[in-house]
């Protein structure tokens, strides 16, 4: 039987772990994954099933756009011409023209039998695969793009009401975001909840390293909406009770002037110790020597980090936002907490503290389960696999 | 007496504590100012001359050979000057791209003649701690907020050369003058506060208009930046509305925390109780201060705030945090709040207790408020109060 051609597009290659676990995982079902976008580091996939279209910067970029303009030209003329149609020009009628079609040429070269757009802002610019080439569109309702953006931005919210029409599947991290992305006219009968997955492993046992010192972690790049300022809060709150704790904050960036500026103005610059991204291997280092997680976001999909202490048996507090409350029962496998309440957060980060070793164990080992049986890799991409089957089936 | 005032650009209409500055300095008995201005920009400034820093392309290549072709120029012209930077340079430990950066942003400075060589802020002086000196002039420096407590926190000991050159440095607030000693200018070295002002005949008492309704207006003007305090405002008002006040609530300015903003309006369920209006002209704002009833400033990290003077010039309540100036700009239940900031659950708390002031209290704290702004933050005690500074100093 003929592999079906899936196009992961997401526009960076190599792109998150979860995105990469996907391509993975499909070549392992059968499916050909083909991946366009711009590639940011070199990487090698085992699968022969994998095939990297990808763009280069520089003149290595240069040369290879210039082969694919070409092949194209004269394998298939009446693809190049509708991609000329769509661009309004040839690829050396401008400069703006030339930029389309590196991105264009490749996808309509190598034309999929699915394109996955993993991310919404690119939404608009796919249609055309549909409309000229008969290419099946899914794209993946995930973050910033869809629960925020379109809020202060009216220019992109129109484009999310024109444009999710023509898309023949939505994937949606959480079923909050599916409620999300209806106010800009998806029809929910197209969406399908596929929670991110995570590899089995075993609940580790429990660090027998006991500190007095409640160790405290939190992971995830510098972004406003990572409420990390409601988390410094709450530790100044902890701090004036005189407990003695420690934050380790994970986060890639920059350490912006507001958290520097804070961490100052609340005299916490020796609670807390900034590492500025890590390897998902050494997260998961420290999440075996700390207390607690906690997640302070103002809004979220259903935060992996969340759901990687979970599997990790380190107890989580965490905002109830976006879809925080399909992987935590509070109370049961993690506590959950109002948005913007510190000092709900640190009475909650206090009880944590407290937990009797017995009521420790247990919530530890429902979130183990809760992983395991809702947010598990080989479920994940065998949905993912039910979905692209469907679709293509479809007339 | 000549000051030459250095700035990163001409002072915009809005920016009045340079213009009025200026303004009054140009008009004063004695005294004449000559801008020097990092960024070129095309608007018309006509309260004295300017000389502007020379201008790189950003194109890398071009860069070169305009630095090239520069200092074969300044070279020829002031080579002195340049020389005897270079030097002062040179043993403070400047490598040589510093040295080469520090000249090339100072050079505009040397052709002229000054008395006394005015940095408008902090940050200004980092890498000219020595033109002062080079042409002869004694050395100010003006600390304003970020400058002194955000600044060093990136940068550490960043002045500690410029505590050594400077000859006085000047601060908006008392509480910024302790930061400056915190970070090591010596308590010996003269130090002088002048605060902001305003002009008072612009910003006169409001007459709040009848908007038709009993919804109360509440206002800020501020841009939408995190030391603004902006989403705790937001949340302290979220349970000001739980508490049943029926207000409005609109905030003046734009920033790049907008989408963080509309995003915490939409989680708050405050849709339809905040407008953000976007920037405004002077004319505007002083509109929307009439028909508005409290004033709302609830910042992180705040110099002094001049829009907070405007509005208690115009007899608005004032509900302020105690971030830097703040608490000096108001004073706590005598001319307006002072509510610890962070604390949105004491914002909202001193906001309904202020609503609900009896119509005497009320008037009591506006006129104290508008008088004290007169008598303490006008344009003629800002003024004298710098030609004093430079005077002064300057016979020391």
């Amino acid at each position: 039987m003929k592999r079906i051609k899936v196009a992961i597009y997401s526009g960076a290659i190599p792109s998150t772990t979860f995105i990469e676990r996907l391509i993975e995982g499909l070549a392992e079902q059968g499916f050909e994954v083909i991946l366009f976008g711009r590639v940011k580091q070199p990487i090698n996939y085992t699968s022969p099933h994998i095939k990297l279209v990808g763009n280069h910067s520089g003149s290595r970029g240069f040369l290879e756009s210039t082969i694919r303009f070409a092949r194209l030209r004269v394998t298939a003329p009446g693809k190049y011409k509708k991609l000329m149609q769509h661009i309004g020009g040839g690829p050396l009628s401008g400069m703006s023209a030339f930029r389309s079609w590196q991105v264009y040429a490749p996808v309509v070269l190598h034309l999929p039998d699915i394109f996955h757009a993993q991310w919404a802002k690119s939404v608009s610019d796919w249609i055309f695969l549909k409309e000229k080439f008969g290419v099946k569109l899914v794209l993946s309702l995930r973050g910033t793009h869809v629960n925020i953006s379109p809020l202060a931005n009216a220019a992109l919210a129109a484009t999310y009401q024109k444009s999710f029409k023509h898309y023949d599947a939505f994937h949606s991290v959480s079923n909050s975001m599916v409620k999300q992305a209806a106010k800009y006219g998806i029809d929910e009968n197209k969406a399908q909840v596929i929670y991110s997955g995570l590899p089995y492993q075993p609940l580790p046992l429990e660090s027998p390293e006991r500190s007095e010192t409640l160790r405290i972690l939190a992971v995830g790049r510098f972004h406003w909406l990572k409420g990390y300022h409601y988390l410094l809060d709450a530790l100044a709150i902890l701090k004036r009770k005189n407990i003695s704790l420690k934050l380790t904050l994970i986060a890639q960036g920059d350490l912006p002037e507001e958290i520097m500026y804070q961490l100052h103005d609340l005299n916490l610059e020796t609670e807390v110790t900034w590492i500025p991204g890590l390897p998902y291997q050494q997260v998961e280092a420290h999440m075996l020597a700390h207390d607690v997680l906690v997640l302070p976001s103002v809004e979220e999909g259903i935060a992996n980090v969340v759901l990687e202490s979970m599997q990790l048996g380190l107890p989580v507090v965490s905002t109830n936002c976006g879809g925080m409350d399909e992987a935590i029962v509070n109370g049961q496998n993690g506590f959950l907490i109002p948005v913007r309440n510190p000092e709900a957060l640190a009475e909650l980060i206090m009880a944590v503290k407290e937990l009797s070793p017995e009521a420790k164990n247990l919530l530890r080992q429902k979130a183990h389960q809760t992983i395991t049986e809702n947010f598990n890799l080989e479920k994940n991409i065998q949905q993912f696999v039910t979905m692209y089957e469907r679709i293509k089936s479809c007339a | 007496m000549r000051i030459g005032l250095v700035l990163p650009a001409v002072p915009a209409y809005s920016e009045t504590f340079f213009r009025n500055k200026i303004r009054f300095l140009q008009e004063a008995p004695g005294f004449e100012v000559v801008l020097f201005a990092d960024r070129y920009s095309a608007d018309t400034f006509d309260l004295c001359p300017v000389h502007y820093a020379v201008q790189f392309s950003s194109h890398p290549i071009i860069a070169l050979f305009q630095y090239l072709g520069y200092f074969i120029f300044i070279g020829f012209r002031s080579p002195g000057k340049i020389f005897q930077l270079w030097r002062l340079n040179d043993k403070a430990g400047y490598g040589l791209k510093k040295n080469l950066a520090s000249v090339a942003m100072s050079a505009h400075i040397f052709k002229q003649e000054v008395d006394w060589l005015h940095f408008g802020f902090g940050t200004m002086a980092l890498g000219r701690e020595h033109v002062a000196r080079v042409v002869g002039a004694k050395m100010a420096v003006s600390f304003r907020g970020f400058d002194i407590a955000i600044y060093p926190l990136k940068h550490k000991n960043c002045y500690s050369l410029l505590w050594e050159t400077v000859d006085t440095v000047h601060v908006i607030s008392d509480d910024l003058l302790q930061l400056v000693h915190k970070q090591g200018y010596p308590n010996k070295k003269p130090a002088i506060k002048i605060t902001p002002a305003i002009d008072i005949n612009k910003f006169k008492r409001a007459h709040k208009a009848n908007v038709g309704s009993n919804v109360l207006q509440f206002i800020t003007v501020a841009r939408l930046h995190w030391k603004k305090g902006l989403e705790y405002t937001l949340e302290a008002l979220a349970q000001v509305r739980n508490l049943g006040i029926d207000f409005h609530y609109t905030i003046i300015g734009e920033g790049e925390e907008r989408e963080r903003l509309i995003f915490a309006v939409h989680q708050l369920g405050l849709k339809d109780q905040v407008t953000f209006t976007g920037r405004l002209g002077q004319a505007e704002i002083i509109e929307m201060l009439h028909h508005s009833d409290l004033y709302l400033q609830y910042s992180i990290q705040e110099g002094f705030c001049n829009a907070v003077l405007e509005a208690q010039a115009m007899g608005l309540l004032c509900v302020v945090s105690d971030a830097e100036g703040l608490a000096e700009n108001v004073l706590h239940e005598q001319t307006g709040w002072v509510v610890p900031k962070r604390r949105p659950d004491m914002l909202a708390a001193k906001i309904e207790e202020v609503v609900r002031l009896d119509e005497v209290a009320r008037t009591a704290v506006q006129n104290r408020a508008i008088q004290r702004v007169k008598d303490n933050f006008n344009l003629e005690k800002q003024g004298t109060g710098f030609c004093t500074f430079y005077l002064q100093t300057g016979q020391a």
